[in-house]
């Protein structure tokens, strides 16, 4: 396909464009819309779980009668949390807007090997966003079976389900084509001299990443149309035989197994958690690497396990299936596969920290997000390894600790990763700086709040309290030791709600300011800041495609009269 | 600039883009139906009982589906090979007998679940029906998309041909609307009726005369919308065949810009047939798995 650097309208430049970057833009205001309004649901709920039956502040209006969330509402928002989060927010900002603007840049690709199934992605992602969207507005409100829909429960639900699962089937489909064009791009088009070994540690990470979606999702898509039929036609996949419900007994033909989707649903889930946080690794190699200014340890070990952790990611996932029921003989097979899963994480965290050894680091706000994931994924994966093992995870299961173990991974793990990688190529995208300030005001304000929301779910947890409580388990004595945390995770979630307004200020004013011209900011290596302006050129990225000579990470090279070696640079 | 290795081998991968993007896209089709796969293994070993498949299932027709897919899969593969050798004709020969065989598939699949629903056999009867109609209806989509692929190059060329087409689609239509007026077209809807008509007729010379300078796509357009104000009066059959066939006109005249890759570039249009062939082979061969898995076991 030829690429043509007429004039374009705004329409084909900025909405209906091909070009990887706008793309990339479009994926990241979107998703960070979603993120915000994910997080916007959850401050609802908190006030509920702080205060419970009381009147909501400001939006109270829009919840119904007297501002009290209602319980059912509670359940919708939570599901709706939980999907908004994973699938609108955090997969398209990581996968969708970070992987499209810089994969290409970073191999020395003019764009993406398809540039129109790109664009097709990325509305596909926002048809499945509307869809959800909708959902709110259907009688009964949004999905409210968990962002896991268990059925049978999901497969009784109100119209919300239905809709669900439309927009799930949008979704994975966008994540289809995105997956495949990272994919053909990483593959074919490298650019001369980038081998294997010489891609930067972030391409890899959005390689296996494409990788594990492209063979995670469609089980997923399986069991959605299984659970369509089973909504819409009436069949019987999900439904055990002689299922009574208030007090009736169902009259469809049973026979089916609820079992059935926790597998296919876990077959996918379990590798997402990897989709999560495998290119929050990358993000913040990146950023360590350069602002440590010298190379990363262990670039082959990392290499192999990411490599090594999107297969093991594909037989792990009953480990979170252990209170069905099932044998012990799997359980243990599970519980080993688990349990050798957490090597590659070790080594990668390990090599990470290791970067840090003798570095003479440049504490900047990318930096200190970076900084900031390495302990908040530390606490996030060593609390997980009790709820691998099947012994623990019986008094541990469905409980606040749960909660409190993937969001020390997803939220002040990935997320902070994602604040340093849009910190951190936000002069590349722009050709502006940030204002640091403001910057390391956001760092430290959520990095206190983070773990004033999550930590505590952690003693929650351990005392017993469920989650998905629409009181905040004031009914249960064995709670009321700890109920007193409900608050404080409270009012640490708003606080760190408003803390993200130094950023949403930062990124006004930052965006307002002048262009510095600088391509190089912050003098790195990879051939997204060595060979291209700021922002890249419209159409084709860089003035001359730019062949390879050296690794990713030449920081400090003895001898030489920069501390910094170009890839692009020969010799 | 251009994007290397759209139409050219990469050398160290020995592949085009296109057919190494088909090849990951089936992986992930693989996935798809290896999901439904072990879902009917796990709902099977689950039950005491399950029905043998010949019992409730028509395997005659069954058999003669498949041997449709399989020549199909032949055909596509002549039709490919036809391209290498620069033989134009004889590419829409194949691929004109590869959409035949596609089309009689369905046929042959419409009259088995009718067959199915007249003898009250619904997906929500039992698990085993539930999932013979998810998974061949599943396959049964995949087979339209195919069917619409080849239909896009195989289609077009020139201004007769495209001319044959639309004419095809006029009196499909206008078969839809007299199908319809049987069901019942009174009072207002006669005057709609007849201004389809008269609409597709002018349809039909306009694009046999270049100098009527009417665009026969609008007309389409136009006795479409005419004919779906029906929709307040009718559910019959047939209106539901005029609705369809209305779409597929519009779609056709409307959607699908000529392709011309094979006059500027035949060796990139031989390479989409590669591709397309290969999603069909993949259709073919998730049939060979469905039918023993459905009908025999």
């Amino acid at each position: 396909m030829t690429i043509d650097h007429h004039k374009q309208s705004f329409w084909t430049k900025y909405v209906f464009s091909t070009d990887h970057k706008i793309i990339g833009i479009q994926y990241g205001i979107t998703s960070l819309v979603w993120l915000l309004f994910g997080f916007v649901l959850m401050m609802i709920m908190r006030y509920q779980l702080a205060y419970p039956e009381s009147p909501i502040p400001f939006v109270g209006g829009l919840i119904g009668e007297g501002g009290i969330l209602p319980s059912e509402m509670y359940n919708s928002l939570g599901a709706m949390h939980g999907t908004i989060m994973i699938f609108l927010g955090v997969v398209p900002l990581a996968f969708g807007a970070f992987g499209n603007y810089f994969v290409p840049l970073q191999i020395g690709a003019i764009d993406m090997a398809f540039p129109k199934l790109n664009a097709a992605s990325y509305w596909m992602y926002f048809l499945g966003s509307v869809i959800m969207g909708i959902g709110f507005f259907v009688p009964g409100g949004a999905a409210n079976s968990g962002w896991t829909s268990y059925p049978p429960l999901a497969d009784i639900a109100t119209t919300g389900q239905t809709v669900w699962l439309f927009g799930m089937v949008m979704l994975i489909t966008s994540s289809l084509l995105g997956s495949i064009n990272i994919l053909a791009t990483v593959i074919q088009l490298r650019t001369e001299g980038m081998t294997w070994m010489k891609l930067p540690i972030f391409v890899w990470t959005q390689f296996i990443t494409a990788f594990l979606l492209l063979l995670a999702f469609p089980p997923l898509e399986a069991a959605g149309v299984l659970q369509l039929m089973d909504r819409l036609a009436g069949t019987s996949f999900f439904m055990p035989s002689g299922l009574v419900v208030s007090g009736e007994v169902l009259t469809n033909a049973g026979g089916g197994s609820p079992l059935l989707w926790q597998h296919l649903f876990w077959f996918l889930a379990h590798p997402e958690v990897y989709v999560l946080i495998l290119p929050a690794f990358g993000i913040v190699t990146e950023v360590i690497a350069n602002n440590t200014r010298k190379p990363i340890q262990g670039y082959k070990s990392l290499v192999y396990s990411m490599v090594f952790l999107g297969f093991m990611s594909f037989v792990v996932w009953a480990h979170h299936m252990y209170l069905t029921g099932m044998g012990t003989s799997i359980g243990a097979f599970f519980q080993t596969t688990t349990m050798i899963i957490s090597i590659p994480s070790v080594v990668i965290l390990t090599a990470l920290l290791l970067s840090l050894w003798g570095g003479s680091i440049r504490f900047n706000t990318p930096m200190l997000f970076a900084l900031g994931f390495l302990p908040m994924f530390g606490i996030g994966g060593l609390t997980g390894l009790p709820l691998g093992l099947a012994a623990a995870d019986i008094h541990l299961h469905d409980t606040y600790y749960v909660i409190g173990h993937f969001h020390y991974i997803v939220a002040p793990g990935t997320i902070f990763a994602l604040f340093a990688g849009i910190y951190y190529w936000f002069p590349k995208m722009t050709g502006k700086r940030t204002n640091e300030m403001l910057g390391k005001l956001h760092f430290f304000f959520s990095f206190i709040f983070m773990n004033g929301v999550f930590m505590p779910m952690f003693i929650q947890g351990l005392a017993g309290v469920s989650r998905r409580l629409w009181d905040g388990g004031e009914i249960y004595a064995h709670a009321a030791d700890v109920l007193y945390l409900n608050e404080v995770m409270s009012v640490s979630a708003w606080l760190l709600g408003l803390s993200q307004l130094f950023f949403i200020i930062n990124m006004i004013i930052s965006l307002k300011g002048e262009k510095t011209g600088e391509a190089n900011p912050w003098d790195a290596t990879t051939l997204d800041w060595t060979d291209t302006t700021s922002p890249p050129l419209g159409h084709g990225n860089f003035e001359k495609v730019p062949t390879v000579y050296c690794g990713p990470y030449e920081y400090s090279v003895p001898g030489s009269k920069e501390d910094f070696t170009p890839q692009s640079k020969k010799g | 600039m251009d994007i290397p290795f759209t139409v050219k081998n990469r050398p160290d991968t020995g592949l085009y883009n296109g057919k190494l993007g088909v090849w990951l896209f089936l992986a992930s089709e693989v996935m798809l139906f290896g999901g439904l796969f072990s879902a009917y293994v796990f709902l099977r070993t689950g039950v005491d009982s399950w029905p043998v498949g010949a019992d409730i299932l028509n395997v005659p027709l069954a058999t003669l589906n498949t041997m449709f897919l399989i020549t199909s899969s032949v055909t596509m593969v002549m039709s490919w090979a036809s391209l290498k050798l620069n033989d134009f004709k004889k590419f829409k020969l194949y691929a004109g007998l590869t959409l035949l065989l596609a089309c009689l598939f369905l046929v042959v699949k419409y009259f088995e679940y009718t067959a199915k629903f007249d003898h009250h056999l619904f997906p929500s009867t039992n698990n085993f029906l539930g999932i013979y109609f998810t998974m061949t209806g599943l396959h049964v989509l995949h087979v339209i998309g195919g069917i619409f692929v080849i239909y896009y190059y195989w289609r077009k060329f020139d201004h007769n041909h495209r001319t044959l087409i639309n004419n095809i689609f006029c009196a499909l239509f206008l078969v839809a609307i007299f199908t319809n007026w049987d069901e019942g077209i009174k009072g207002y809807e006669t005057t709609n009726g007849l201004i389809s008509i008269v609409l597709l007729l002018v349809a039909l010379v306009s694009s046999r005369k270049e100098q009527f300078k009417l665009k026969t796509k609008y007309l389409i357009l136009g006795t479409f919308f005419v004919g779906a104000l029906g929709i307040f009066n009718f559910h019959g059959t047939g209106y539901y065949l005029f609705l369809f066939l209305g779409l597929l006109a519009i779609a056709d005249s409307f959607i699908f810009k000529s392709n011309t890759t094979y006059e500027s570039d035949p060796e990139h249009f031989t390479n989409r047939i590669e591709i397309v062939g290969l999603y069909w082979h993949f259709v073919d061969l998730v049939w060979i798995f469905l039918f023993p898995v459905l009908y025999l076991l």
